[in-house]
Parts: C-alpha cells; sequence; structure tokens
C-alpha cells in the first residue's frame, strides 16, 4: 500500500487535517480529521514505512498487544483506502 | 503607453479598450518616472500548444517556445486567452474582444508579475479602511459583500480598499490589504492600503448576530474565497498566507441588510 498524493496534512490551531487535493483542485467540502491513532500511522505513511514497521512503531509507542494494534492498523488503512488516501502499489 | 502604480508597483498598460479601461484604472495612474512592468495587450485567435500543461481551478499553465504561458479559463471551462510572460514583460493575447475579460486577463498578468517579487496573496472579498485599519468582509457571491460595505460608507464615509479581488501583500510577517483596480462589477476601490485587521465571513439571516471562529471553522469558510494552488509547488505559498489569514481575528456574521448588523460588527471589532 502507498500513499495516493491526493491529500496534503495540515495544521490548523492546535488540529490537523488531510486537505483533499488533486488535478490542482481543493475539495473543500471533504476534509478528514484525524484522531491521534491515524495522524501517527500517517506521518509513518508519510516516511515510506511498510506496515509492519508501522505495526511495531504503535506497538512500541503505545505499549500495545500486537494483536490489538494490528486489528487497529488494519481498520484505520481500510478507511484510508476507502478515502483515497492510499493504494494498492 | 499609460503607467500606474498598483500595490507599490509600477505598470506601464497599453489596453485594446483604452479609452474605457483608462478611465478604469485613472485613480493609479502615476507620471513618476520609473520602470518596472509591463502589460500589452491585444486581441488575436491563434491555436494553442504546450509543453509540461499543469492545470488549476481557473487557468492553464504551461511552457511554449521555453516562455511560461497562462491560459485563464471561463466559468464554462473555455479558454478565453493567453498571457506569455518573458522577463518584466506580459503579453495578453484575448481571443475576443470582450472588456470584461480584458480586465480579467490583465489582472491575471498583474498577480504573476507582482508575485515575482512580493510576497503576495488574493481573496475574493469586499474590504474597508475603518479608523486606519483594513476589515474583509467575504463571502460566496451574491450573498451581499457590496450591499453590506456600502452600509459602513453610508453610516460612517469610510472608503473602500477593494470590492472584489482583494491583493494582500506580506511586508514584515504582517498582512496588509492593497487597493487595485481590479474591483468587480461597481468599481469600488481606491489607491490605498492598511493593515489587516479581521475578516468577516457573511452570511445572510433574519436575526444579527455575530460569533467567533477558531481557526480551523475560519480555514474551512476561507479555502473557498482564495486563490487556489495549481499545483503542490504552490502549496507553500498558499500554506503561508492561509495560516496567517486564519490566525487573525475571524468572525461569522449573520445579518440582514441594516445599519444595525453594521453596529453589531463593529462593536466586536472595536474590542479587538
Amino acid at each position: 500500500m502507498k500513499l495516493t498524493g491526493n491529500y496534503f496534512l495540515k495544521k490548523i490551531g492546535p488540529d490537523e487535517v488531510l486537505v483533499p487535493f488533486s488535478d490542482g483542485k481543493l475539495d473543500t467540502s471533504s476534509l478528514v480529521s484525524l484522531n491521534e491513532t491515524a495522524l501517527f500511522i500517517y506521518r509513518k505513511l508519510l516516511d515510506n514505512k511498510s506496515f509492519e514497521e508501522i505495526l511495531d512503531a504503535i506497538v512500541k509507542e503505545y505499549e500495545v498487544e500486537e494483536d490489538v494494534a494490528k486489528q487497529d492498523l488494519l481498520e484505520i488503512f481500510e478507511n484510508f483506502k476507502k478515502l483515497g488516501i492510499l493504494e494498492d502499489e | 503607453m499609460n503607467k500606474y502604480l498598483i500595490a507599490k508597483h509600477y505598470f506601464e498598460i497599453e489596453f485594446f479598450n483604452k479609452d474605457y479601461l483608462s478611465w478604469r484604472f485613472r485613480k493609479y495612474k502615476t507620471n513618476d518616472d520609473k520602470e518596472e512592468f509591463k502589460i500589452i495587450v491585444n486581441v488575436k485567435t491563434q491555436t494553442l500548444s504546450f509543453t509540461d500543461l499543469k492545470k488549476s481551478n481557473s487557468f492553464y499553465k504551461g511552457y511554449e517556445n521555453g516562455k511560461l504561458v497562462q491560459i485563464p479559463l471561463g466559468l464554462d471551462g473555455e479558454a478565453f486567452g493567453k498571457i506569455t510572460y518573458d522577463g518584466n514583460n506580459a503579453y495578453v493575447d484575448l481571443f475576443n474582444d470582450d472588456i470584461t475579460k480584458e480586465i480579467i486577463m490583465v489582472q491575471y498578468a498583474f498577480n504573476h508579475l507582482i508575485e515575482e517579487c512580493e510576497q503576495a496573496f488574493l481573496i475574493h472579498g469586499s474590504s474597508i479602511l475603518y479608523r486606519d485599519n483594513g476589515y474583509l468582509f467575504t463571502a460566496p457571491s451574491g450573498t451581499g459583500k457590496s450591499t453590506h460595505t456600502n452600509l459602513w460608507k453610508e453610516l460612517y464615509g469610510v472608503s473602500h480598499i477593494n470590492d472584489d479581488k482583494n491583493t494582500i501583500l506580506s511586508e514584515n510577517d504582517k498582512l496588509y490589504l492593497y487597493g487595485t483596480p481590479f474591483s468587480g462589477k461597481h468599481g469600488r476601490d481606491n489607491p490605498i492600503h492598511a493593515p489587516l485587521k479581521a475578516i468577516i465571513f457573511l452570511q445572510q439571516g433574519k436575526i444579527n448576530e455575530v460569533s467567533r471562529l477558531t481557526p480551523k471553522e475560519a480555514f474551512v469558510r476561507l479555502i473557498t474565497q482564495v486563490v487556489q494552488p495549481a499545483d503542490f509547488d504552490e502549496l507553500d505559498h498558499w500554506n503561508y498566507f492561509v495560516d496567517r489569514l486564519i490566525l487573525l481575528p475571524c468572525f461569522l456574521l449573520t445579518c440582514d441588510i441594516s445599519y444595525d448588523a453594521v453596529k453589531i460588527i463593529e462593536k466586536e471589532l472595536l474590542s479587538l
């Protein structure tokens, strides 16, 4: 999986949102707000980390069981895919 | 060719529709002996051919014979002219003789040339000078921005800075509104400038009320009223201005057409 490049991350005050941007056009109607975990994962994707590397990072950062972390990560990847943030390589 | 001083810079402009546009730009005319930019307009039908073409929401940008070319698009998506940039000169070729489109093309050339030497940004709205500060009222077209700022003029005799496409320059990290002749159908503009103190987002309503917006709320409303980046290369510039604009005091004014609407937002602005 890789980022589609159709979004950019924008810090707005205390919030960070993903802004859809493709073909020279901002889609202002569908900003994506990220929770802390989703933001953590998105940043790892920006650093070109693989699924396994991100999973490992979540386990270390949040001190959770690998099975629980994997479930969360799969769910967020699925949501990212549905929103067009991620695509198959 | 007449010379104009617009937003601190000198523009020699050769219009195609000379009589009307020289009159429209009259407030900015100068006799100063300074050369900076030239904009030359002609009417010329032609075939378009480009390399590295990029499309933004309102124009195509590409290269022709090694020179940067910009093709503004109408609301129907049709190209109505071509601007070729060569150093400090812009050659505007209109595909048809149309005064409204000539102003739009000259405005595109102005924006491009000024961005070569200034941190400049464009925002849609109606701005006024009030007690030495600039206030920008913005909203989608048809909401009543001009109607509202005209009430300020009737009530307090304020001057319009610009009534349509506002030029913002960043000077020492502070934002300033500059009057330009690109001010929409009413031609309400003046060759003045002022620090941008607050942004007021207007929406129509039967009860006059005002609320302060968070940066996130302001962002969602603002991005529909500013010029959009053509590609990721322009994002840094876009972010620079958008980040500063949403950190200014931003208000949502729900209002009818009345002096009461002016007074309710004036009270908030004077408390800043």
